[in-house]
């Protein structure tokens, strides 16, 4: 009974700790951000620059387009 | 630094291509934010839209994005150090929000959390962008 009781503390202590958006008074937000500097900043552009792709061609679908149809679907 | 938001389209555009153009918007996007001219703040369904297509792209097996592109891609995100504003909202929000902007559910975390702060966005999506203007938002342009 004891073990069964502490078990429940525990998580009912864990869900409290849990942020949730649905418990935050209407119009306050919760931010989150994973701390960076600005060499990871520079070195994540230019991964993510020298690796995009060649443009499409005239007539292909680009990502943007994609995305649009998938909103929409 | 400028805060704007990110449409899960800019990034979408500059993984896995897109028109001259629009490539041209994303990488104008990028450089910003590493000059630190712009601070990326999105709202959390622009984690759903990303993760969605970067699963979608690997289940059809595509050699270009492998295992170890997707690995080195999400901590690239990552390292961009984009804010994440968990709003408050449920389906009646949303619901709300696409009557007033006159947009699909899908859009409107974006162009509310834009409207709510005020600030701009950055998009490439048309349905945002006409949106945008027809409710004085404004959309981050490069000249």
């Amino acid at each position: 009974m004891r073990a069964t009781a502490q078990k429940q503390e525990s998580a009912s202590k864990k869900g409290k700790s849990l942020p949730s958006f649905v418990e935050l008074p209407a119009g306050y937000t919760l931010i989150m951000v994973k701390p960076t500097t600005p060499a990871k900043r520079k070195a994540a552009a230019k991964y993510l620059l020298d690796n995009m792709p060649p443009p499409v061609k005239k007539g292909e679908k680009g990502a943007a387009q994609l995305v649009a149809e998938y909103r929409r679907s | 630094m400028k805060p704007f938001v990110l449409d899960s389209s800019v990034l979408i555009a500059c993984i896995f291509g897109d028109t001259e153009e629009n490539e041209l918007y994303a990488s104008s996007v990028i450089r910003q934010i590493v000059e630190g001219n712009l601070q990326p703040i999105v709202p959390q369904h622009f984690h759903v839209e990303l993760a969605e297509f970067m699963v979608r792209r690997r289940r059809t097996k595509e050699a270009k994005f492998g295992a170890a592109r997707l690995k080195k891609t999400m901590q690239s995100i990552e390292d961009l150090g984009i804010e994440t504003q968990l709003i408050n909202y449920v389906f009646t929000n949303l619901v709300e929000w696409s009557e007033t902007f006159h947009i699909q559910a899908k859009d409107s975390p974006f162009v509310a959390l834009a409207y709510k702060l005020d600030i701009p966005i950055a998009t490439l999506d048309g349905g945002i962008i006409q949106a945008c203007k027809t409710h004085g938002i404004s959309r981050i342009v490069f000249h």
